[in-house]
Formats: C-alpha cells, structure tokens, sequence
C-alpha cells in the first residue's frame, strides 16, 4: 500500500475510530495497547486539541455554557467541521453560527452574539499595534465641511439585541448562573486596539452605525444625512472627538 | 534584560501565557527561547510583537509542528514563504520541525503523526526536506516524535531510518529525549541503543519534556514537569550534549514561568555537575 493510502486510512481512523479492516492489517499498536487504544489516542488528542483551541477564543461561551456543555457541543462541531488552518488558533471561524443550529443551547439567545463578539475581540487583537494619526493633524481636518476617514485595521464595530459585554466582563469570575448577569439589554461596542491593548467602549448605537458607514468609505457628510435628525452638530463634533480620542483614526481625506 | 547565573545554554518554550511577564524585560535564568512557528506566521499582533521584543534580549529557536515534512500529497508553499518571511525577521539560530505527517493537504489533524520506516517514506521526507530547505533558505533541524502504532511495513529501526534520513537530506537533528524514553518503554528497546544509534554530530538542540505513565504505556503529552525517568536519561547523556542548547519543553497545563525556569536551572546543574561526574570517575 502506498503511503498516500495508509495517510488517509490512518486520518479517517483518528476521525472515527471504528476499527477499519484494512488499518489493522497494516498497522501494529506499541506495547501492551490493543489498537483500538492506540487509535483513540490519537482521537482524543485531535479532539482535546481542537477544543481547547475553541476554548481559548471562546472563553465566555465556555464560562456560560460550563464545561460539560461546551465540550459536548465543541466535539460535535469538530467531527462537522474539520480543521484546514495549520494554525490551531485559527480553528473555528464558523463556531457561532454552529451554535444557533445546535438544540443544545436553545434557550441561551445571546450565544452567537456572544461568540462573534469573542471572534472579532480576538481579529483585532491579532491586529498589528496601530499608528494612528496624530491627534494634531485630525483635529485640523475634522473643522473641514466634509472629509473621509479610512480607520486603523485594529478596529471593529459590534452590535447586538443582548448585553455580551457583560457576560464577558466576567469570565474571568469563577462560575455561576448567567441569568444573574444583566444581559438583556441592547448594546453597540466600538473595540480597538490602543497601544497594545484591546479596549471595548460602550457606545451609542447611532453613533454605531455612522461608524460602519464611514467605515465603508461614506464621506463624514454622507454617512451622518440618514440621520439628520439625531446627529446635531455638537453631536457629530463628540463622535469625532470620540473617535479622534480613541486613536482609531488611520488617516483623513478632504 | 537577560541574565543567566552559568554558561549552559538551556532555554525554554515561548508562551502566550507568559507574555505579559516577559514584556516587562525581567531578569531570568533562560539562556534562549522556542517559539511554535505556527503562533506567528498568520500573527501581526501581540504574539509577534511580543516575539520581536523577545527577540531582542534572546536567541530563539522556531520549532514548528506543521510543515508536515511527512505528507505524501507534497508541503504547503504558502506554508513555507510565511515561514520564510518570520525567519528573515526573527533571525532563529535553529528552524526545526518533526519527523512526522501531521495532515492531509486539505486537513490538518494537529498531531505529530508516525511514518512508516521504509524506502517510500524516506523518499517523500527526502523529496519534501528538500523543497523545505530551498524555499526557506536555511537549513532543517527535524525532532523525533513518540508513536503509539508502526507499521507492518517498516523495515528498519527508528533509529537506522533517522540516520539515513540526515544522510540523503543533510538535515540536523532535534532530540527529543523524553520521545526516545516513551518509544524506548512502549516499543520495547534500549534508550542508550537509540542515542548510540543516530548521528549525534548532527544533534543541534536537546528537548525535555513530560511523558506520562498510563496503564502500563507512556504518553509523551509534554503536558507534566520532567520526570525522573527523562531526567536520568538526560544525565546519562549529558557529557555528550552538554555543548547543545537544550529546551524545557510544555505543550499543555503550561505553569507559571517560575516553575519552568526551574526545570532550566535543574538542566544547567546537571550539564555542570556532569564535568565533575567524569572528573571523579577519572580518579577512581
């Protein structure tokens, strides 16, 4: 048999170890091990590894869900997704979507906001540490009738129907019920990288959704006419000054 | 800003978990440190910047675990140049990876894999080591890993296939002592067969780590401190590696830094007590 073929006898045994015929003819485990032992080795290392890689970048899902829980839902995703990045940190992308089609977690409405909040938190931290423009020079731009800002890579806008923030903030806390967080409130979160730290900043949802706009490359006027009404010109001057102190600026075109 | 007590060279694995420690420059016994590549090929962000600051006060190795130089399907390219271009920032004294297959080309299983021990897989390893050390521009060191199956069709010792391998490719070598201590037990030789076997010379790098002992068969998790069995093993044959940098190896269940750094210290005392071994076995 060609090495190719024991290759991909030998993963789809590490997949699902059911003993497979022809794996037994070519193989022999060490030692005293029956094979099957040998094989679930392993398994059991693939799925360990896998999971806790998931459990790194989803560590609130983790402290909601329990240990129990989390572990029983990672290794279904894993045996449905399997993992194509040599990156092991970069495993499970697709996590949170996973979790709104898992019955397991059917009564826990905030799960996948939750985890793509922990998805994007770990996006940016991986961001390179910005250089934003001076605050001298965007303060001199932003008195300009109409500009455009192109913002630094390490930097996202969340929103959400559930306060994610607050479970977060507390997964470091030993566990304990989340209904007992307030989670049941609307929330818009800018989260960027300053220094070489990732900040999450409450903000205001209309603020929130000028941001993506400028963020798509609207100009300043465009992206705040949808919102004439609420956005009064001292309004606009504090997001920009929001913006400007926050250090997400990248760079400003007139 | 660095600062090692004696002039063995004995380092340690690089870990999230103790960047922060790290970024705050403190004075440590680590002579160099060992990066996973992988952490930092896709990186821009804290794990590169802090590897870069670390770079500064150290010498690092980067000892990768997914080149998958054992894959029949051929390497990863993209692989390769990420690889490339973290080397010309880094500037590793030691680019390593292992003596496995660790994946399919569109699968990637995270483990160390065994090969067979046979004339087709030392022509794919031949083939692959080859590519490897053109694109990267540098020489290979590889690591022996611990397996828990071989094969039917192995038609020769782990260590007669190692040293053809270093022979046909020119690679340097890796040793992982507590992999030769858990195939040693599992497979049923002699360490000291083993390590007479293989190319010391080309040895560039010594790896301890933690087996575990398991109903009867031991389990290379490097998830434990050193073990005595590892430790007495790294005695033996410590006046032949003594000039080699040697690592503290963990993977998993990685403890504070202090606990680490004493495994560093207990390896220079062995390296230094080990003159004094030969001197008195000299008198007597």
């Amino acid at each position: 048999m060609k090495l190719s073929e024991v290759q991909n006898l030998f993963k789809k045994q590490i997949l699902a170890p059911q003993a497979d015929p022809q794996t037994i003819t070519d193989l022999k485990p060490a030692g005293h091990l029956p094979l099957n032992e040998a094989f679930e080795v392993y398994h059991q290392g693939y799925t360990n590894r896998l999971t806790e890689a998931l459990s790194r970048t989803y560590e609130t899902v983790l402290w909601v869900l329990g240990h129990d829980l989390f572990n029983d839902i990672c290794a279904r995703y894993i045996e449905s997704q399997p993992s194509v990045a040599f990156n092991l940190d970069d495993y499970g992308s697709t996590f949170p979507e996973y979790l709104v089609n898992t019955s397991k977690t059917k009564g826990i409405p905030f799960l996948q906001d939750l985890a793509s909040f922990e998805r994007l938190y770990k996006e940016i931290d991986e961001a390179a540490t910005p250089n934003p423009l001076p605050i001298e020079q965007v303060q001199e731009i932003l008195h300009a009738r109409n500009f455009k800002i192109r913002f630094i890579d390490a930097m996202g806008v969340f929103q959400s129907m559930y306060s994610v923030s607050e479970l977060w903030k507390r997964r470091k806390e030993p566990p304990y019920m989340y209904e007992d967080v307030n989670w049941g409130n609307p929330e818009s979160l800018l989260i960027y990288k300053k220094d070489k730290r990732v900040m999450v900043q409450n903000i205001d949802p209309v603020d929130a959704e000028v941001i993506l706009e400028l963020q798509e490359g609207k100009s300043a006027s465009e992206a705040l006419s949808g919102y004439a009404d609420l956005m009064t010109p001292e309004r606009s001057q504090a997001l920009f000054q929001l913006l400007m102190k926050a250090g997400v600026i990248d760079d400003v075109t007139l | 800003m660095k600062y090692q007590s004696s002039s063995y060279r004995v380092g340690m694995g690089l870990h999230p978990s103790h960047y922060s420690y790290l970024e705050q420059r403190p004075a440590t016994e680590v002579a160099w440190f060992a990066a996973s590549s992988e952490k930092y090929l896709d990186s821009r962000g804290r794990a590169l910047e802090t590897l870069q600051q670390v770079r500064q006060d150290y010498p690092l190795a980067l000892h990768g675990s997914g080149m998958n130089l054992g894959n029949a399907e051929g390497l990863h390219l993209d692989y390769l140049k990420k690889l490339r271009e973290l080397i010309e920032q880094v500037e590793p004294f030691v680019v390593s990876d292992h003596v496995a297959w660790t994946g399919t080309s569109h699968h990637h299983l995270h483990d160390l894999l065994p090969l067979p021990h046979n004339e087709e897989t030392l022509q794919v390893l031949a083939r692959n080591i080859d590519l490897a050390q053109s694109q990267l521009k540098t020489a290979l060191a590889l690591e022996n890993i611990a397996s828990y199956v071989s094969y039917r069709s192995d038609d020769m010792s782990e260590w007669e296939f190692i040293s053809e391998l270093t022979c046909r490719t020119g690679c340097n070598l890796v040793l992982d002592l507590s992999a030769v201590m858990t195939n040693a037990h599992n497979h049923h030789f002699d360490p000291l067969k083993y390590l007479e076997h293989i190319p010391m010379d080309r040895v560039v790098q010594v790896n301890l780590a933690g087996p575990i002992k398991q109903g009867g068969s031991l389990y290379n998790t490097k998830a434990t401190d050193v073990p005595n069995i590892v430790w007495e093993l790294f005695k033996q044959v410590a006046p032949r590696i003594r000039h080699l940098p040697i690592a503290i190896e963990r993977e998993q269940n990685i403890p504070e830094f202090s606990d680490l750094e004493m495994d560093v210290i207990k390896a220079s005392f062995i390296l230094e007590n080990s003159y004094e071994v030969e001197r008195s076995t000299e008198l007597v």
